[in-house]
This record gives C-alpha cells, sequence and structure tokens, in this order.
C-alpha cells in the first residue's frame, strides 16, 4: 500500500489491513483513497465467468477507518479496521454488503459514496447506509469471516 | 452435442438458479442467483443478483455467454 499523506500507525495499518481484506492496493493521496482490482469469480456453469473490478471510492477515518468500495452493479462492500493498540497484530475488521440502489438521504436516493464521509465514524456511517447494508460480517486479526448482527 | 442453454430447458420464467459465491470467505453457501427473464429460441437472458442486490444482466445467446463485464 502505497501512502502519499502523512497516517498515523493505526490509520496505516488498518489500511492495509482493509486493502487485504479485498485484495486490492490501495493509495491515499490527501484523504482521498483509490486502488483497484480486476477479479475474475469461477460459477458452477463452464464458461460463465464474472469478471469484476473491486474499485475503492471513499474512505473515512475517525476512531476506525473504512474505505466503500464498489463491486459491480448496484453491489458495494464497506471494510472498517478497528485497530488494538495494545496488539501489533491484533484488531477486529468488519464488512458491509450495500446495496447501492437502496442509498437515501432524506428520502432522495443518493450514490453510497456520498454517505461516506472522511470524518465520520464507523457507527455514523453504517446508520447512513441503514437499510442499504444487506448483510454484515466480523473477524479477528486474519481469522475466518463470520456473520455479524447489526444494532439498528 | 448438448447445447449450453439445454442445462435451464426446466427453467419457467421467473424461476432462480444459484450458480456459486461472490465472495466465498465471508458467505461460502450463498450463491450468485441468475433469474431467468426471458427465453426465445436462441436466447436466454437473466438478472444476476447476489443478496438481492442486483449485479446485472447476463444473456446466452446463440450459445455464448455475454456479460455486461465481458
Amino acid at each position: 500500500m502505497e501512502n502519499t499523506m502523512a497516517l498515523t500507525k493505526e490509520v496505516e495499518k488498518s489500511l492495509y489491513k482493509i486493502a487485504d481484506s479485498l485484495m486490492v492496493e490501495l493509495t491515499v493521496l490527501d484523504g482521498v483513497v483509490s486502488g483497484s482490482q480486476e477479479v475474475e469469480v469461477s460459477t458452477d456453469i463452464p464458461d460463465l465467468k464474472f469478471k469484476l473490478t473491486i474499485k475503492a471510492k471513499k474512505m473515512f477515518s475517525y476512531t476506525q477507518t473504512g474505505v466503500l468500495f464498489h463491486v459491480v452493479g448496484n453491489l458495494y462492500v464497506l471494510v472498517a479496521h478497528n485497530p488494538d493498540v495494545h496488539n501489533p497484530e491484533g484488531g477486529v475488521s468488519s464488512a458491509y454488503l450495500v446495496d447501492g440502489s437502496k442509498c437515501e438521504d432524506g428520502g432522495i436516493m443518493t450514490p453510497p459514496e456520498k454517505l461516506v464521509a472522511r470524518k465520520l465514524s464507523l457507527r455514523e456511517t453504517v446508520d447512513n447506509l441503514g437499510a442499504a447494508i444487506v448483510a454484515s460480517y466480523f473477524r479477528k486479526n486474519a481469522g475466518a469471516w463470520s456473520p455479524l448482527a447489526l444494532v439498528k | 452435442m448438448k447445447n449450453k442453454s439445454d442445462q435451464f430447458n426446466d427453467m419457467k420464467i421467473g424461476d432462480t438458479k444459484g450458480v456459486g459465491p461472490l465472495f466465498s470467505s465471508m458467505d461460502p453457501d450463498l450463491s450468485i442467483t441468475l433469474k431467468l427473464r426471458e427465453r426465445t429460441i436462441d436466447h436466454l437472458s437473466f438478472d444476476a443478483t447476489y443478496h438481492g442486490i442486483f449485479l446485472g444482466e447476463v444473456f446466452l445467446e446463440k450459445d455464448n455467454w455475454k456479460t455486461p463485464w465481458h
């Protein structure tokens, strides 16, 4: 991961974990995140493959750091990381599948990236995305992902 | 020789078929779903969704798969 602005160690570590979650190389320039990765998803049907471009759209960094990625169609993924300051190897990652067609602001359809802002917390970001979040997961360190029940 | 469309002969308009996971590390049991939208003699069109989220249209045309991502 390339950093072109001064990031704290915690934010840098979180961005590394987020990038690692989706295997996307991230660059941050003046608080603006970028990076994309081509992914080919095989299916049970021979010859039918989904070629996706996972692209970083927006980041926030408050108590936790998170990045919103566009995957394909209306599918977005928000990945966040909460570093464990007492354990350099520790921390918790969370991931949220977002239906971009359900994002709204005051009843007006809004692109999900407009609901993510640099100085928002994860809680505020999740609240902004609201019902557009259709599934969520978490993992400790580099462990397996488990379903995460959101308190709404 | 069998056509690729033969595997969908039993599907009616609106029927769905799971074709495998998208994020297998997070949700190994949840598939991308193809919902049959239209069928003609040499053309099938599907809506692809994941967790109910619309991914795009997928076509099987003259025995070739076409996706918006090709």
